[in-house]
């Protein structure tokens, strides 16, 4: 029998919490929700790797690229209006921002290096913000890592545990707070920081 | 709980953590004339110390970085971190 050509449509972009947010105001809210939680969707997310500390060429095609330099220290990130860059681990980083190009195929026309390896995690990553007055505290209930705002600054990013799931967390703002984690995790996660976040009373966008 | 100092992230918890095995074993340095004695030995002989040991630990959930790890196996206290290519043991001693 002769194999049919299957004309499939293009893949739709569907977020791993897809109608999994329920809107609305929950838990113990007394006047205003001490946390508000919403998913970042969708986002271009691009890992780069260099096989030893990164050379000069390199540094400056992102310079040129972001208009910023890529962080060297660990658990730090640099940030412009929309992209951000995270240090995941020597010599490794994640380039990160809303989806409104084709960032994998603008870093590849970019980078001919064959030694730098890079690769999409558009699909393979789900993030959610927490913002509002009670997030360091949240954050404290699932994770080993001082979140004091003295010592987990603004841009500061660590890669850890969170509620017993791998995860990066990044601080964008005093109390604002991405949270990245793998996709098939998504839906777990976010239930755990909506029962961390009960007894401070939440609120999802 | 253990506690280990990782050369880029910093303080976290060992759970973070996984143990990759023995430090001390070496690769036969010309692998090429080694005996299978020796090939034995590397791969699957190792001892069970008391006390001060070099380990391998990796950062997996963190930066995912190899690190190695001198530990007292009797108390589980860390005494000294750093990268693979470091001889915790020698500047151990040499710090008492």
């Amino acid at each position: 029998m002769a194999d049919k050509t299957y004309i499939l449509p293009p893949i739709k972009r569907l977020s791993a919490l897809a109608g999994q947010i329920e809107s609305g105001r929950f838990g113990n809210i007394k006047t205003e929700p001490g946390i508000f939680i919403k998913e970042n969707h969708p986002l271009s997310i691009v890992q780069l790797e260099t096989r030893e500390p990164p050379a000069k060429d390199f540094l400056t095609v992102i310079k040129n690229l972001f208009e910023f330099d890529v962080p060297l220290s660990p658990n730090t990130s640099s940030v412009s209006d929309k992209t951000r860059i995270i240090w995941t681990g020597p010599n490794r980083w994640l380039i990160i921002e809303p989806e409104t190009r084709d960032l994998i195929s603008l870093v590849k026309s970019q980078i001919n290096e064959t030694s730098i390896s890079i690769v999409d995690l558009s699909h393979a990553r789900s993030s959610i913000e927490i913002d509002g007055s009670m997030t360091r505290d949240l954050l404290l209930k699932g994770a080993a890592i001082d979140f004091h705002p003295e010592a987990f600054l603004i841009n500061h990013c660590v890669q850890t545990t969170f509620f017993n799931l791998s995860a990066l967390i990044c601080c964008l703002d005093e109390n604002r707070f991405n949270i990245f984690i793998a996709r098939g995790f998504a839906l777990d996660l976010l239930q755990k920081v909506q029962e961390a976040a009960e007894e401070f009373g939440y609120e999802t966008l | 709980m253990i506690r280990i100092k990782c050369p880029y992230c910093g303080l976290r918890d060992h759970s973070e953590f996984n143990y990759i095995g023995d430090a001390t074993k070496l690769r036969p340095v010309n692998p090429e004339v080694a005996n299978d004695d020796e090939w034995f030995d590397y791969i699957y002989v190792r001892d069970n110390p008391r006390g001060v040991h070099q380990e391998y630990w990796q950062h997996i959930t963190g930066c995912r970085s190899y690190v190695k790890v001198l530990r007292n196996t009797v108390t589980h206290e860390v005494l000294k971190t750093g990268l693979p290519s470091d001889d915790l043991l020698f500047s151990y001693e040499a710090e008492k």
